[in-house]
């Protein structure tokens, strides 16, 4: 039986700075996350498939 | 699909807004395709970023286990899922995860709970109104998905020159309370309160602790069965004061419609 996950450990901790990658998005273009942003706020969300 | 019906929300606010799984981009082009996604859907295919990140998820075939699921393959390579929440310098301002895979919350609960901002698109509200209280309360909206978790939420305005006791309050005061009865096959969690501040009363020994203005309460509800339509109810209870006076306490009961939303796509027979 697994215990509970202590998220606080688990990927960039609150306070640090997010960061920075490069991805392509849905039309192929490359994405820097911090550039796409801009000086603005962002949400930024992990999922587990679109496809299932 | 429904983050994108809070997209003109997160707009509005200056909010930019990322998703990020392990499907490739041809993936995400159809998904997008077939659902009109306008925010960027990032592929990280092999998981690279995912990994680098820290987030890849290698307790993945015991989370499915939980509910009965044997390991399948692509099972392997998904992050915890979950969202982080940027400030305007790219920091980490909060981090929102859920200890089962299964449980997601709605574009409106990150945009309330998260960010503090009110949704546009949130569901229907109902109202009551008491004397010196106006009463509202909502869910993030009016459907439901499996495993979905709703906010909902409660708002008190109270006319200037009133005040509504929180915790503790002073003998023989009704304090601020929220209860929400159990529903099957809903799990109700614990009513987030914003602190109250210090009040001195005239002539009334030590701090008193009150709300005064606009107050938001809100309640996570986890719907954990795919099922029908649900009623939720909300009893507020509240007592209102002047500096001079007291108000009888007031208890209120709101009910809010929630459809299930997969009866809406495929409709059973009756």
């Amino acid at each position: 039986m697994m215990g509970p996950i202590d998220f606080s450990q688990i990927g960039p901790a609150v306070g640090d700075r997010f960061p920075d990658g490069i991805l392509p998005d849905q039309h192929g273009h490359l994405v820097d996350l911090h550039h796409a942003r801009g000086h603005h706020r962002a949400l930024v969300l992990f999922h587990r498939s679109a496809a299932w | 699909m429904e983050l994108q019906r809070s997209l003109p929300d997160f707009e509005r606010a200056h909010i930019a807004l990322f998703a990020i799984s392990y499907d490739t981009v041809d993936v995400l082009a159809g998904f997008a395709a077939k659902h009109g996604i306008e925010y960027p859907l990032l592929a990280d295919a092999g998981s690279k970023a995912i990994r680098a990140l820290g987030l890849f998820n290698e307790h993945v075939y015991a989370h499915h286990a939980v509910y009965g699921i044997p390991p399948q393959d692509h099972h392997w390579g998904v992050p915890y899922p979950g969202s982080f929440l940027l400030d305007e310098q790219g920091r980490v301002m909060q981090k929102r995860f859920a200890q089962s895979y299964r449980e997601r919350e709605t574009g409106v609960g990150m945009l309330e709970q998260g960010f503090g901002i009110k949704s546009a698109v949130h569901g229907a509200e109902a109202r009551a109104h008491t004397e010196g209280v106006e009463i509202g309360a909502y869910l993030d909206s009016t459907t439901y998905r499996f495993f979905q978790r709703l906010w909902l939420t409660i708002e008190l305005t109270i006319a200037p020159g009133l005040h509504v006791y929180g915790q503790p309050s002073p003998a023989g005061c009704m304090p601020l309370a929220i209860e929400v009865p159990p529903m099957a096959g809903i799990v109700v969690g614990t009513p987030r309160f914003p602190p109250p501040h210090p009040y001195h009363g005239d002539g009334l020994e030590g701090d008193l602790f009150v709300y005064e203005g606009k107050v938001a309460v809100s309640v996570p509800l986890t719907f954990t069965q795919e099922g029908d339509d649900q009623t939720v109810h909300v009893t507020i209870r509240h007592q209102a004061c002047s500096t001079t006076d007291c108000l009888r306490p007031s208890t209120m009961t709101l009910s809010l419609s929630v459809q299930a939303a997969d009866l809406i796509a495929r409709p059973r027979r009756r």
